[in-house]
């Protein structure tokens, strides 16, 4: 009998250790920018027509190509302690660009490493931007809300 | 006659059973184990060593004083990484016998388990269609976790002073070593670190050194 146990116990061990997950969703770290203007001292969402947006150095590839948004959201450069966006509406452009460590994280053991992004400095141009506030300076790959753009 | 009591205590391997009594001589000692289970596993999924360890003394009739001890060293291979992790883990506690027949014996208890490890990522590959690849590394971390656990174990004697025999563990997670860089992560000696309380099961072989 203990024999059969021993085998039964093995075999256990064998289909527990053959369940291996698969990765079904490896997501993207985001910074997310809403869209605001200013009426009356009120802060109004805005959506805003015809939008393009393209990474600095990367004019061959848009991000986003006459959209009407209210929020665009962008990924950042790994590879680089800054990452800049122009964005395009009609024939104004302004840039924004973020100065910002990166830190590799394990999102899972299936699906592996993604980045996580913490802001230390940003600028930008006034073509047609008023003001950009950054309300939360760690970018992960949680939803979250990380700059205010005020036009 | 005895083997056919060993043949039931063989089905109650595999059955959890009601307190109940029973007769038989005990011999007395110092049982060292080893997880047959947890070796046997990391050999199949090639990544490395998980060598558990197990002791256990009578104290008094129906009490054991237990000591577990771990040690894992893994390389997890993954999509654009390779993960190392080193760790140490111990658990300590007793165990009352709710049956025993000569030299074998169902028991019940708790635990309190420790570990200490650390993992490092290396060969960092995060995939950027739009501003090119990422290769870096994750600098390890040092990290601690407490756990208590209620289990419930069978030892039966194979033949003189060797046995073998399982512990199925309720855990709960009393504290855990924040990670910074993982969403989850595999806690040494308990599982899961996402899982405020999990089950493990050891499957392990003993030798007695009588006294």
């Amino acid at each position: 009998m203990t024999k059969r146990l021993l085998i039964l116990t093995a075999i256990l061990l064998v289909v527990i250790s053959s369940c291996e997950k698969e990765c079904y969703h490896k997501p993207k770290t985001m910074l997310n920018a809403d869209f605001f203007t200013i009426e009356d001292e009120e802060e109004l969402e805005v959506t805003l027509e015809g939008v393009s947006v393209y990474g600095v150095g990367r004019e061959d590839s848009l991000l986003y190509e006459n959209a009407d948004v209210g929020r665009i959201s962008l990924l950042l450069d790994g590879n680089s302690e800054e990452t800049g966006f122009v964005m395009q509406v009609g024939d104004m452009a302004d840039t924004l660009t973020f100065h910002h460590t990166e830190t590799p994280f394990l999102y899972s053991y299936e699906c592996g490493y993604i980045l996580h992004f913490e802001i230390k400095d940003y600028g930008y141009t006034t073509n047609f931007i008023d003001s950009i506030d950054v309300v939360r300076t760690k970018i992960t790959h949680r939803y979250e809300k990380h700059i205010k753009v005020y036009f | 006659m005895k083997s056919i009591l060993k043949f039931i205590f063989s089905i109650l391997l595999m059955l959890p059973v009601a307190a109940f009594s029973g007769e038989g001589e005990k011999e007395r000692g110092v049982r060292i184990g080893f997880d047959l289970s947890s070796a046997a596993l990391s050999f199949m999924e090639g990544e490395g060593i998980d060598a558990g360890f197990t002791a256990d003394m009578t104290w008094g009739d129906d009490y054991f004083i237990i000591a577990d001890a771990g040690y894992v060293n893994h390389i997890r291979t993954g999509p654009g990484y390779e993960l190392s992790q080193d760790a140490l883990y111990t658990r300590a506690g007793v165990d009352y016998s709710i049956y025993s027949f000569e030299n074998d014996v169902i028991a019940t208890g708790f635990r309190y388990g420790f570990s200490t490890y650390r993992h490092k990522g290396k060969n960092v590959l995060v995939e950027d269609d739009y501003w090119g690849d990422y290769r870096g590394i994750m600098p390890a971390n040092n990290l601690r976790s407490h756990w208590i656990e209620g289990v419930f174990s069978l030892k039966t004697e194979l033949f003189a002073d060797v046995f073998i025999g399982w512990t199925l563990r309720g855990k709960v997670l009393l504290q855990r070593g924040e990670e910074e860089n993982m969403e989850e992560w595999h806690i040494p000696g308990y599982g899961l670190s996402g899982q405020s309380s999990t089950l493990g099961f050891n499957f392990y072989i003993f030798y007695r050194i009588p006294f």
